[in-house]
């Protein structure tokens, strides 16, 4: 009777899960960030669509650290409003040479890292979701015990 | 200053990150950020939460952006991040301000504050942005940078109840 290891099928499998589970978590965020931009960043008057439209994700990656998967967007303004910005001269008040210069403060609407944080559980429940239904198991069928030479596999 | 509110922890914080003084003598985050004549930034620029509207010259901003509490130490432990933003309204004085966040990482680097009841421990810096304000609605003068700062902390307006 020889033995035949199985680890790297179920090494590759693990990632493939992984990597599924990544997106589904990076889809909780997006989706939520989505949601806080539709409405604009001030009164919602001058909202195109654009920031909604431009919310993106990378692959999965496994980087030094473990696997990630990052959320964003290429839009610089989207990145000015979640960090906070003076505005120029002329943006949200009159310009130079105008009756009135108006107030130029600084501004700033976190959306990006609140949809983060606020979402964290139904990240994990989405990671954990994916990923055991990758593995085969979780609700739909499976094996609920693992595999072993000593137990015929039921499925 | 104590660990009896977040208020409290905010400004134990506040107060290593204005006093600290870097190895071989350079100038503390208060000398280097200037004070306010009167009021919360008189002993330093650096505000917790707000700043004033009207400032000039340079400023910090420091909160707390996320305070989960996790880990198997029966909910006493705030695993939280503090967000420090150092400001100046010129682009000339963008190395000073570099000079700022330079004092401001060394001043965490393996600190710890400790009082009967509470501690407060600082976790390595995770990230030092320098924001790229380079095209409109962002006034292109404006310097900024941002840096994490990771912190576990125990207060003691939750280890009161540990013995209830």
């Amino acid at each position: 009777m020889s033995y035949r290891s199985n680890l790297p099928q179920i090494a590759q499998r693990m990632r493939a899960a992984t990597e599924a589970g990544l997106l589904a978590a990076a889809a909780v965020v997006e989706n939520k960030v989505k949601e806080d931009l539709a409405g604009g960043y001030t009164t919602g008057d001058f909202v195109t669509g654009t920031s909604v439209s431009a919310v993106t994700h990378s692959e999965p990656e496994f980087g030094p650290e473990g696997p990630f998967i990052l959320v964003g967007t290429n839009l610089m303004y989207n990145l000015y409003w979640e960090l906070g910005f003076v505005p120029a001269r002329g943006v949200f008040s009159p310009g130079i040479g105008r009756n009135t210069q108006g107030p130029i403060g600084f501004q700033r609407k976190e959306v990006w890292v609140p949809a983060l944080f606020s979402t964290r559980d139904q990240q994990l429940a989405a990671f954990q979701r994916v990923y055991a239904r990758f593995m085969g198991g979780g609700a739909g069928g499976g094996s609920q015990r693992a595999a072993s030479p000593r137990s015929p596999d039921t499925r | 200053m104590s660990t009896a509110s977040w208020t409290g922890v905010l400004k134990i914080i506040r107060h290593r990150l204005l006093t600290f003084t870097p190895v071989g003598g350079g100038p503390t985050l208060r000398t280097l950020i200037g004070a306010t004549a009167s009021g919360s930034g008189a002993d330093g620029k650096l505000f917790l939460n707000q700043a004033p509207d009207n400032l000039t010259g340079f400023w910090g901003v420091l909160r707390v952006i996320d305070a989960p509490i996790q880990g198997a130490d029966g909910g006493f432990m705030i695993k939280a991040t503090a967000e420090l933003i150092l400001y100046s309204l010129s682009r000339q004085t963008h190395a000073q301000v570099e000079a700022m966040a330079d004092t401001v990482m060394q001043a965490w680097r393996k600190w710890s504050y400790g009082e009967a009841g509470g501690t407060i421990v600082s976790s390595e810096i995770t990230n030092r942005f320098t924001i790229p304000y380079a095209s409109d609605p962002a006034n292109r003068e404006v310097v900024a940078i941002r840096l994490l700062l990771p912190f576990r902390c125990t207060p003691i307006f939750l280890t009161r109840y540990a013995a209830a």
